[in-house]
């Protein structure tokens, strides 16, 4: 059997369950479905249904535009963009607009835009996954003084997520502890924090599984 | 390290990161390149540190994070200064001090000075807090004071090249009144300080500090004011 055929199969495969699972056809209802099925294939894998070894939109970007030797300034300029914006979804901190995604694909290349759009898609587990691997605020206020600035960092690393994660942040507190407010949501982050690597993963799929960023994308 | 070696090391750490951002990058500017314009690009591409606008605790204005290469500028500059601030030219110096830390503490806050678990028996959180607050940086430890004394002085060379100083229309003037043994108010000082910062988009701050480094100018902290420092005038600033 050829290996490279057997590659090919593998990620056609993947291409067709993001698109069962992401595409805009799919109703909340099936994309939960789907996902709950894929989850528990992935936990009985032990994977916990994380996509390894393939980059995240942020990466993606960065390493496109290094392709065409610009730098984010440059590259944003061009593109008519903010530079901060650009560099705040190389560092899966913010996740773009579909607008502002287009604008990219235009300068990076037609060609990227299906790629550029499927990972967006999971960009905001990305920018979790990241906001998670930051030291936590409470760790950084002790560390760097008396601890007295902890609760304002706590709850300003609420405010700084992505509003699409926040959002699905806030729906997740509710359902589970019944509130959402900033000191709940800062209390799940710190908590998730704890979490083994594993665990932490299932953690940010179930939060991110809410996140509907196809309304965006007809509008 | 005495002031005189460090001053040139920031000197040539700043050809080394320019050259090697142009080398990479092709040209980044039509005329004379001031630093400023590409402090972003020689943080993300030349360091690898990913920079990010963030809403920060007040008082704070930037915080290195050395271990996951991140610098972080809150998005909150205008609550911590005055109205007319440009709050462009403050993060522009906030980034280049934060660039003076990864240049010249990274080996310090990474391997010797945070070894040990902290009270709370946790591993330490290497990174840096930058604090506008003047009470706050006089709780410092000799050792914090030292590295934010040396990243200010990293910051103004770095965005306040010698050369491109000397050729501002408010240096030449300043330069010739000098010789004619004219007298300045602090008041006109404190106006061509701030020319000078919004050629190069720095902070007033940062520009006052360079002038001072480099003996232009002499600073009364108690009055606030500023002096000519005569003698400076004789020496070609770029052999200091």
């Amino acid at each position: 059997m050829n290996r490279k055929r057997l590659r090919r199969g593998v990620e056609a495969l993947w291409e067709a369950a993001d698109e069962a699972l992401w595409g805009e056809g799919t109703t909340r209802e099936e994309r939960a479905r789907l996902f709950g099925a894929m989850m528990r294939e992935a936990v009985a894998r032990g994977e916990c249904g994380s996509r390894k070894g393939e980059p995240t939109l942020g990466e993606r970007l960065k390493a496109l535009r290094l392709e065409q030797g610009m730098t984010p300034s440059r590259a944003s300029r061009q593109a008519g963009l903010e530079a901060s914006a650009w560099r705040s979804w190389e560092a899966s901190h913010r996740v773009p607009s579909v607008r502002e995604l287009r604008r990219v694909a235009g300068l990076l290349g037609p060609g990227t835009w299906r790629e550029l759009s499927r990972l967006r898609r999971r960009a905001p587990a990305a920018c979790l996954a990241r906001a998670l691997a930051t030291p936590s605020p409470f760790r950084v206020a002790r560390s760097v003084g008396d601890g007295s600035e902890a609760q304002e960092a706590a709850v300003l690393e609420v405010r700084n997520l992505d509003p699409h994660l926040r959002q699905a942040l806030e729906t997740w507190c509710r359902e589970t502890r019944g509130t959402a407010e900033e000191t709940v949501l800062a209390d799940a982050l710190e908590r998730a924090r704890g979490l083994d690597e594993v665990e932490r993963e299932g953690w940010i799929q179930a939060v991110c599984a809410g996140i509907q960023l196809e309304e965006e994308e007809r509008t | 390290m005495t002031r005189r070696n460090l001053r040139e090391r920031c000197r040539s750490d700043r050809d080394l990161l320019l050259d090697a951002l142009v080398r990479r990058f092709g040209p980044v500017s039509q005329g004379p390149l001031f630093p400023a314009e590409v402090i972003d690009d020689v943080l993300t591409e030349v360091m690898g540190y990913e920079l990010v606008d963030e809403e920060l605790p007040k008082g704070q204005l930037a915080v290195c994070d050395f271990e996951r290469r991140r610098v972080t500028v809150t998005t909150r500059l205008a609550d911590n200064v005055h109205p007319k601030t440009d709050l462009v030219a403050l993060a522009n110096s906030t980034k280049a001090h934060e660039l003076g830390h990864i240049r010249l503490h990274t080996e310090e806050i990474l391997h010797t000075d945070r070894a040990t678990p902290d009270l709370f028996g946790e591993a330490p959180v290497r990174v840096l807090v930058t604090y506008r607050d003047e009470l706050r940086k006089t709780r410092l430890s000799a050792a914090e004071r030292r590295r934010e004394r040396e990243a200010d002085l990293y910051a103004s060379i770095f965005l306040v090249p010698d050369r491109l100083l000397e050729e501002q229309p408010a240096m030449l003037r300043l330069r010739k009144a000098v010789a004619r043994h004219e007298d300045f108010s602090s008041r006109y000082l404190w106006r061509l300080t701030y020319d000078l910062a919004r050629a190069f988009r720095v902070s007033g701050t940062l520009m006052k500090n360079r002038l001072v480094d480099l003996e232009v100018l002499v600073y009364l902290d108690k009055e606030r004011e500023l002096r000519v420092s005569r003698q400076s005038m004789l020496f070609d600033l770029e052999e200091q």
